[in-house]
């Protein structure tokens, strides 16, 4: 607390304006001698526009008129307060008995007026800044304008004393919104927007009280003070952080909706590219998960608010500094100020047609005021697969093999079996005399389990109050578990915050990326290398012992790896703001307007070189390796081209902005008012051309040398545009500091939707009270702060496509031959339109509590919401019979409810020795019933499939009783049937070993009837987050756990299934867990020689559950002592150790976890990219990082 | 500064007016990849372009991995395949993993748990009811826009699309019996569901249906008889294929599996889908006679001389082509034709080129006769069981790779020998194969239809079209109906040795009684059209799948009686596959996949299911 009593200060303060704040600020001549040309001319401009003199009012200038009839001097006091913003001290003594004044002035200097009315009594007066005393001094010693010298201010016994001064927070900022009253009394007012008040008070005995949400209150004796300046000290942080909410930013503590964020600063502690897989469990209500694996640039999680909340796309709204960007994988996590996520109706309504699935603010970093500094950031790290699957060696390739025969086949014989038990046996030894003929193969030496990656970012920032500079360079590079796999971001960040005047306020910003992806051969692709990987069957050659490829089964997996085939892509990526802000003549108005310009280009280059391996052509030949003769195949077997080709793709968007701003605040006694208006529209347009040729007879990779044969060439392109209108308002009343009321909306109109059905309105309200500013609240020990906030509104979501109200057809190339093989050109009609289609529509209610215990040693956060969902487009495909012979677009017919509950719960403190320890949590619990969908009468009827009422996601299938075994096959025929007592018809022929299922309706056949929920969605409907931290004397560590549950994953995969695809290897986790006579506790069914239908069907057999909890970040800082790096004239140096993914606590012991499978999945086992140990492995990281600011 | 305060209130008024203007600013979007109904029906050019499409939607079973054959007693695919499952009985209205035919929309799926592809037949993308739609779509627009055409277009249109809508029912009909017929486009948004909900034709009905279809197109007479090659026409709709159609169609509905007045699948049948009400002898006569018209009348069509050469891309639309599906080599997508990755030798001179599905099996080879025409059986035919190979018929030859079989192909270097016995002191890649690999496990190959030019392997490589209907089939469907009507006379003796004087097989002896005639018409049969996909209908109606599906098929097993060196003899004996060979009774017609009667519960579920 500080409390200025003397004019000194007030002086010291009050710098006449004239000579503009770039005075005030010591630090700009260093600013002005380091900073780059361009600034220098800048910011020199700028001076020299801000030296113009502002008008400073002074009695002398300041014209008032008035008109008094026997009035009271009082009551000319109180008109010329009225029509200026001077204000009046005196003594009532003083004035006491000065009446029957009649004075008729039309436009008079306040001086003038004071010298006629006073002319007559004793008193003078003077002007100390904006505040006229009236003295008993005489007036010879009294100036007429401009101050005293300080301390010379005699104060009188008034009678009653006005008082002015202004709050600031302990960084100097003036703190608008502060209730000031006179304790004991109903007296109070509000300081205005620049933290200023004035109050009259009974006597010098008067205690001022200062209270002000998130602060701790003050209570001032006024004694002999006139000028009271206080400085109030925040008892919570958080609750007077800005927190970035939708088209603009709002102090925490007014906050009424539903909002999480979280610094960039947190969230760059994992090293990742981007940040869709860091949300997770750092911000409550967030799910995310790494569906689509690991690979270099192609690793961002989907992520969704709120759980799942529409059958449709859950994706959140992505807005980068204000504008719909959904460039989240562009952007430089080291270059993100915070993360806000808006999750109730209050804080998605701005957003209209985009919010329903929650936004996701990303505010980048920019200009801060202080001299130029100078961080690096650095780190460099290692990845290895969280899960990696082990397959059979030769041996056990070989006994499963024969197992799986002598099962298939009642009468296998030793002559036929596939493989002589006396290979099985000696093939060691026969490896060591013919690795070529016998291989022992290693696949998982085709990979890099080592693959390094790095991130590089420099940052120069500073500023002054009226030019704030930052500029951002990032480089990110992530290699591969295979070497062709890699992706590069070159990234740039720059903005320039300027005022030029005292009222105009330009923003340019500049970021934008420079994308390389390389990855392998365009005829395959990493999850195809991983699926053949698996695939191949470890009796035969990977590589030979000359180093040449091997193949298969015709797959040559070296061959794939080897080609010099790539699959490239360059993508520019720019982002760029222009805003001008100018505050109007009204106070507290001011209009913003923002313009973007987002381009973005890709090229990509495909170059197929056909996949060449060796087979040995004389294979009969003995005297081992080096007798072997080879010659080269080229591998074709399943799909790649015998031939060169080369595909070249452009694709160019350009995403136009436009938002017209108006922002008003102002405070009205208690009230303190803000109300915003936006008028923004979008429009973008994007085209692409692509092009092929195949058949190249050199191997140049350039067009111009393909063939010349046009059967060889394929051309294509398209091009569209789109555009949307929105009107979004926002207005809020906080009264007293205790009672929040806002309501906002937005009038959103989107192309996609037939003329007339374009526009929708989106409105919604929010309260809040803090319930600690109540009496019955407020001396309740321990509880600093609680607030109770309320939401109600609409929301809506922009599904499906464009133009699906129009029936048209689609024009196609290469539908039939006629004649001689020539080719024409088809068309074939598209689904059905809906001419009514629009969006979906979310109507949500959140209730929740933000509190602080124990002086801010706890705070916690708890949400409850509610929501439903309608118009989701749910296909009605179900309402006409399959012979309709054509797809319906979706209508807006599904409904979905969804409930959830989520909290964060934090505490941070600071021991006397220096040991700081901080804990966060946060927990969100989602769940979700489908109301309303389309289902056949057949699912509907049943109430164990009827999926109207389950929610979305839920899993059904067969209700598995365990295998069958040898006891159930009476007769010993190997076959359970009839014969043994068994009647229900399963899939085929069935035998112990086979999965036996429940007949629920009994009617004697396992089908569609008999089917039950098998499990809960894919996605968890928990989520949780625990970051824990600690620091002392330089050394700092976090621990950031993240975890899921109740989700059911499917188990069906390479490794529990042997012999999936064909010619195909199987995994240890299926043959040490398998049923066989020998070991008829074995978990999976008995080995075939291929799936069958009955233990492939989708049954809980194969589900496990989902959850998990894992170490997603932990980290071990060191910061140097100050001490030795100030002698190195460092500000900063850390250095640190950090992993990812460390630790993985999950049932699932041979498959990440995040991954997901959903059972119904089962029908992928061995397809490339769908079976999810074909997705590119998630990868555990070890960084090493350093940071430092100069 | 003047002017940036100028430039802010130009971005604010210029934001509102833009967006007061929004109106245009939205509806100035168009769609641009797709045209509206009046250009596609402007012209004659633009019109042909939707019908190529429907051409388009003809399946190409060249496509397909899981050949019918693969289904029958001919062929033994191996595992992984939807017959694997079918055969090992694994069948029902929810189990879609294993109805013959549920490759026919081309799509090419290859594990178990495929719940999609058989409803996919019915319904979306490109099953029948799709390909269905977009005919009558066709002839509802060309009406509507009849001025944009003029009336020869219109009539030769409306009748290719007939037949095409004629024929796409046929393939469904052929696998499920009496269909839902539509014949208008059906709107959900006029239509109540009731309407929309159209219960199953009688399995009379539809034929009825296609047949006088078909007997109004051929009687319009608007198309051609045939296009030769060269003609740009070639490849649309003939007469020919309208005149073969309705005669196979009239074939199948006369055989015995619908004709006998009792339901095949050994349930009633009380609505009659799958089977006609009573039987009627005189059906035979019904397909003997438009068989005769087809040789009286279309005498531009006649078998092609060379068999094994009749599919080569060079002898498109032969004289023996009535009914094709076009491919072209080499370009992207679903014209092209793969038949040559899925089958063949496995390994070809060392190397692995195919996947191994056409594996004949000894059931099949034994069907072939000896080169003087005498079946295998017969004491007197020359046969030696430890030489099978010699001395055997031309076809045996032109379609089956055997062990010690030279094989050659145009883009093959040299010629390579095709050994499947098993030799452990010359191991062959090609060796039988008892377990999963691609390798046969009937020690056998077939040869037939695959491409001489185009080496076996991805992306479409051969161009060769796959043939539906060839005129040996107007001969042997006489030889058939002609015989089951009035006899083996001489028209019927006439029709078969045509087709075996072709093959060099000598005439058929004189004499033989109605059921001896039958027995070899049969057999000529599965000769002559093996792996055309064929032997699954054939199977199906004359009602001997039960007997031939309900066994364990066989494979031939080569060993040395010297296994270690070779120095002995060369023995062979058939082996069981081992493979499943369940056959209930209700397989001789498919389910109506769930799906289909969950969405349109007046569609009845075949009897048996």
């Amino acid at each position: 607390m500080k409390i200025s009593v003397k004019i000194a200060e007030l002086w010291r303060f009050y710098t006449p304006k004239k000579f503009g704040s770039l005075i005030q600020n010591p630090l700009i001549n260093q600013i002005m001698r380091i900073c780059t040309v361009s600034i220098i001319v800048l910011a020199t401009s700028f001076q020299l526009f801000s030296a113009t003199p502002v008008k400073s009012q002074t009695i002398d200038q300041t014209k008032v008129s008035i008109q008094l009839n026997n009035g009271s001097l009082v009551e000319a006091f109180n008109k010329i307060e009225a029509q200026s913003s001077f204000h009046f001290f005196y003594n009532k003594k003083d004035i006491k008995g000065i009446n029957n004044l009649n004075i008729s002035e039309e436009d008079q200097s306040i001086a003038d007026v004071l010298k006629t009315l006073l002319a007559n009594t004793s008193l003078s007066f003077k002007q100390v800044y904006e505040q006229i005393l009236i003295t008993n001094e005489p007036k010879s010693n009294v100036q007429a304008t401009g101050t005293t010298k300080a301390g010379e201010v005699p104060i009188a016994e008034f009678a009653k004393i006005s008082i002015a001064g202004k709050v600031t927070d302990t960084k100097g900022q003036p703190l608008p919104g502060v209730s000031v009253s006179e304790k004991g009394t109903s007296n109070t007012v509000v300081t205005d927007i620049n933290g200023n008040y004035k109050i009259s008070v009974t006597d010098k005995k008067s205690v001022l009280v200062f209270k002000y949400i998130g602060y701790a209150p003050q209570n001032v004796d006024v004694g002999n003070q006139l000028f009271i300046n206080v400085t109030l000290t925040e008892i919570n942080s958080d609750l007077n952080e800005v927190v970035v909410v939708g088209y603009g930013t709002q102090k925490r503590a007014s906050v009424t909706g539903a909002i999480s964020d979280v610094k960039g600063a947190e969230l760059a502690q994992a090293p990742v590219d981007n940040i869709t897989s860091s949300l997770a469990g750092r911000v409550s209500g967030v799910i995310s998960r790494q569906t689509g694996g690991g690979q270099p640039g192609a690793d961002n999680a989907t992520f969704s608010i709120h759980g799942i909340n529409t059958i449709g796309n859950n994706s959140p709204l992505i807005v980068v500094d204000g504008i719909v960007r959904n460039n989240i994988n562009q952007i430089d996590p080291n270059a993100i100020e915070s993360v806000t996520i808006l999750k109730d109706a209050a804080a998605v309504a701005p957003y209209g047609l985009g919010g329903a699935n929650g936004v996701v603010l990303i505010t980048t970093k920019s200009g801060k005021i202080g001299a130029p500094t100078l961080s690096i950031s650095d780190w460099y790290g290692i990845q290895h697969p969280t899960y990696y699957p082990a397959t059979l060696d030769a041996q056990d390739y070989m006994s499963l093999a024969n197992e799986a025969y002598y099962n298939d086949n009642a009468n296998g014989t030793v002559a036929n079996q596939p493989y002589p038990q006396s290979t099985i046996n000696n093939y060691t030894a026969l490896n060591a005399q013919d690795p070529d003929k016998y291989p022992i193969n290693n696949t998982k030496g085709l990979f890099n389990f080592k693959a390094p990656e790095q991130s590089h970012n420099l940052e120069l920032t500073g500023g002054t109050d009226k030019i704030k500079y930052y500029t951002d360079l990032g480089f990110f590079n992530q290699q591969g578990m295979l070497s062709a796999t890699t992706y590069t971001r070159y990234a740039y960040n720059m903005s320039i915050d300027a005022m030029i005047t005292n009222t105009t306020r330009v923003v340019f910003a500049i970021k934008g990326s420079y994308e390389i992806n390389t990855n392998v051969d365009p005829a395959t692709s990493p999850s195809t290398i991983f699926r053949d990987s698996y695939k191949l069957i470890p009796t035969n050659p990977l590589e030979f012992s000359n180093g040449l490829a091997g193949s298969s089964a015709g797959l040559s997996l070296l061959g794939a790896i080897r080609s010099n085939g790539y699959a490239d892509s360059y993508t520019n990526t720019t982002l760029s703001t222009i805003t001008v802000e100018q505050k109007l003549p009204v106070k507290g108005l001011s209009i913003k307007g923002t313009f973007s310009y987002d381009p973005s280009n890709s090229n990509s280059k495909n170059w197929h070189l056909p996949f060449v391996y060796y087979t040995i052509t004389n294979p009969t030949a003995t005297g081992g390796p080096s007798a072997y003769n080879f010659a080269s195949a080229i591998s074709t077997a399943e799909g790649p081209p015998a031939y060169i080709y080369l595909a070249q793709t452009n694709s160019k968007s350009q995403n136009f902005t436009y938002q017209g701003y108006l922002n008003y605040s102002g405070v009205f006694g208690k009230n303190a008012v803000t109300g915003l208006f936006v008028a923004e529209a979008r429009n973008n347009t994007n085209a692409n051309m692509n092009v092929q040729i195949n058949n190249y007879s050199l191997a140049t990779d350039e067009l111009s040398f393909g063939s010349s044969n046009k059967n060889d060439y394929t051309i294509g392109g398209s091009s569209s545009t789109g555009s949307s209108v929105g009107y979004v308002y926002r207005v809020g009343d906080i009264y007293d500091s205790k009672y929040i009321v806002e309501a906002s909306g937005r009038y959103d109109g989107s192309y996609y939707f037939a003329p007339g059905k374009q526009y929708a309105f989106f409105p919604a309200f929010s309260a809040g009270w803090v319930m600690t500013e109540e009496k019955f609240l407020k001396n309740v020990p321990g509880l600093d702060y609680l607030k109770l906030r309320g939401s109600w509104g609409k929301s809506g979501m922009l599904a499906g496509g464009a133009f699906q109200f129009l029936n048209t057809y689609t024009l196609g190339s290469n539908a039939y031959a006629y004649g001689n093989g020539t080719l024409v050109q088809g068309s074939s009609a598209s689904s059905q339109a809906n001419p009514n289609i629009t969006w979906e529509q979310a109507i949500k209610t959140n209730i929740g509590f933000d509190g602080n215990l124990l002086k801010g040693l706890i705070n916690f956060s708890v949400d409850a919401y509610y929501q439903s969902r309608s118009g989701m487009l749910v296909p009605p495909t179900t309402t006409v019979p399959i012979e309709y012979g054509i797809g319906l677009q979706p209508i807006n017919a599904g409904s979905m409810t969804g409930r959830g509950i989520e909290f964060t719960l934090g505490s941070q403190h600071r021991f006397a020795n220096g040991l700081s320890l901080g804990a966060t949590g946060n927990f969100s619990y989602n769940t979700n019933k489908l109301t309303q969908t389309f289902e056949t009468a057949q699912t509907y009827n049943n109430p164990n499939t009827r999926r109207t009422g389950r929610p979305s996601g839920e899993q059904f299938g067969y209700e598995a009783l365990g295998l069958f075994t040898e006891a159930d096959d009476k007769n010993h025929d190997g076959v359970i049937n009839a014969a043994d007592g068994y009647n229900v018809t399963q899939f085929g022929t069935i035998h112990p070993g086979d999965i036996k299922y429940a007949d629920l309706n009994g009617d004697g056949k396992i089908d569609v009837n008999d089917q039950v929920p098998i499990g809960n969605s894919n996605t968890p409907l928990i989520i949780f987050g625990l970051n824990l931290t600690a620091s002392w004397k330089g050394f700092d560590v976090t621990a950031f756990f993240q975890g899921a549950g109740e989700s059911t994953m499917g188990t069906m995969t390479f490794v529990t299934v042997p012999f999936a695809n064909n010619n195909s290897n199987a995994g240890y986790q299926y043959f040490n867990n398998h049923w066989s006579p020998s070991n008829p506790n074995g978990y999976y069914p008995r080995a075939d020689q291929a799936p069958t239908s009955n233990n492939t069907q989708p049954s809980n057999y194969w589900t496990t559950s989902g959850a998990y909890v894992r170490l997603k970040t932990a980290q071990l800082g060191y910061t140097i002592p100050s001490k030795i790096t100030k002698a190195l004239k460092i500000k900063m140096v850390r250095f640190y150790v950090s992993g990812q993914n460390l630790l993985t606590f999950s049932a699932l012991k041979f498959l990440d976890p995040e991954i997901g499978n959903p059972v119904s999945g089962t029908s992928a086992i061995g397809g490339a990219g769908s079976s999810p140990e074909t997705i590119y492995p998630l990868q555990r990281v070890i960084t090493a990082g350093l940071n430092a600011t100069f | 500064m003047i002017n940036l305060k100028k430039i802010s209130c130009i971005l604010l008024v210029g934001v509102l007016v833009a967006a007061s203007s929004c109106k245009k600013y939205l509806n100035d979007n168009v769609s641009k990849t797709s045209i509206n109904d009046a250009t596609q029906f402007a012209s004659t050019t633009n019109a042909d372009i939707f019908l190529n499409s429907i051409y388009g939607y003809l399946s190409n079973e060249n496509n397909v991995p899981d050949q019918l054959d693969n289904f029958t007693d001919d062929n033994d695919g191996g595992y992984y395949w939807r017959s694997y499952h079918w055969k090992a009985g694994s069948v029902g209205p929810s189990v879609d993993n294993g109805q013959p035919m549920s490759d026919y929309s081309g799509s090419y799926q290859i594990n178990a748990n495929d719940y999609t592809a058989w409803i996919a037949e019915f319904g979306s993308g490109s099953g029948c009811y799709a390909k269905v739609r977009a005919c009558n779509l066709f002839l509802q627009k060309i009406q509507q826009y009849s001025a944009n055409f003029n009336a020869s277009w219109i009539a030769q249109r409306t009748d290719e699309v007939r037949f095409l809508r004629a024929f796409f029912y046929m393939q469904l009909w052929q696998h499920v019996g009496g269909l839902v017929l539509l014949t208008t486009v059906e709107d959900n948004n006029t239509e109540t569901k009731t309407q929309l909900d159209q219960a199953r034709s009688t399995f009379e009905q539809t034929f009825n249906f296609i047949d006088s279809e078909l007997a109004a197109v051929i009687a319009n007479g608007n198309l051609a008889v045939k296009y030769n090659n060269g003609d740009p026409n070639a490849g649309r709709a003939t007469l020919g294929a309208a005149l073969m159609v309705k005669g196979w169609a009239e074939l199948f509905a006369a055989s015995p599996a619908w004709n006998s007045g009792n339901s095949p699948t050994g349930v009633a049948d009380p609505n009659n889908l799958i089977h006609f009400a009573s039987a009627d002898p005189t059906r035979w006569a019904k397909a003997a006679a438009t068989f005769q018209q087809f040789m009286t009348n279309y005498t531009q069509y006649s078998l092609f001389p060379n068999l094994s050469q009749l599919w080569y891309a060079t002898n498109k639309y032969n004289s023996e082509i009535i009914w094709d599906r076009q491919c072209v080599a080499g370009i992207i997508g679903s014209t092209g034709d793969n038949y040559e990755q899925y089958g063949g030798p496995v390994y070809i001179l060392g190397t692995y080129y195919t996947w191994g599905n056409y594996c004949p099996t000894q059931e099949l080879v034994d069907g072939f006769r000896m080169a003087n025409g005498k079946d295998i059986t017969d004491p007197t035919s020359g046969y030696d069981p430890q030489h099978p190979y010699v001395g055997r018929e031309q076809r045996f030859y032109q379609s089956i790779a055997y062990d010690g079989a030279p094989y050659f192909l145009p883009w093959m270097p040299k010629t390579d020998t095709i050994y499947t016995r098993i030799d452990k002191v010359h191991p062959s890649l090609n060796q039988i194969d008892f377990a999963q690999s691609d390798v046969s496990n009937t020690a056998y190959y077939s040869i037939k239809r695959l491409n001489p030019v185009a080496p076996p392997g991805g992306s479409f490589a051969s161009g060769q079209n796959y043939v539906y209907f060839r005129y040996a089939e107007v001969l042997l469907g006489y030889a058939e109906a002609q015989n089951e009507a009035v006899g083996p006379d001489a028209t019927v003796y006439a029709a078969m040795n045509k087709v075996r004087t072709r093959s060099n097989l000598p005439a058929l002896p004189a004499g033989l009684t109605q059921a001896q005639m039958r027995t070899q018409i049969h057999n000529e049969r599965r000769v002559e059209f093996c792996f055309e996909n064929k032997r699954w209908y054939d199977i199906d109606r004359w009602l001997t799948a039960s007997a031939l599906l309900n066994v364990d098929r066989h494979g031939m097993q080569i060993t040395n009686s010297s296994p270690n060196d070779d120095k002995g003899v060369w023995v062979y004996t058939p082996v069981l596959l081992n493979h499943p060979h369940v056959f209930n009774q209700n397989m001789y017609i498919n389910p109506i996949p769930n799906g289909v009667i969950a969405q349109n519960p007046s569609v009845l579920q075949n009897p048996g299911y």
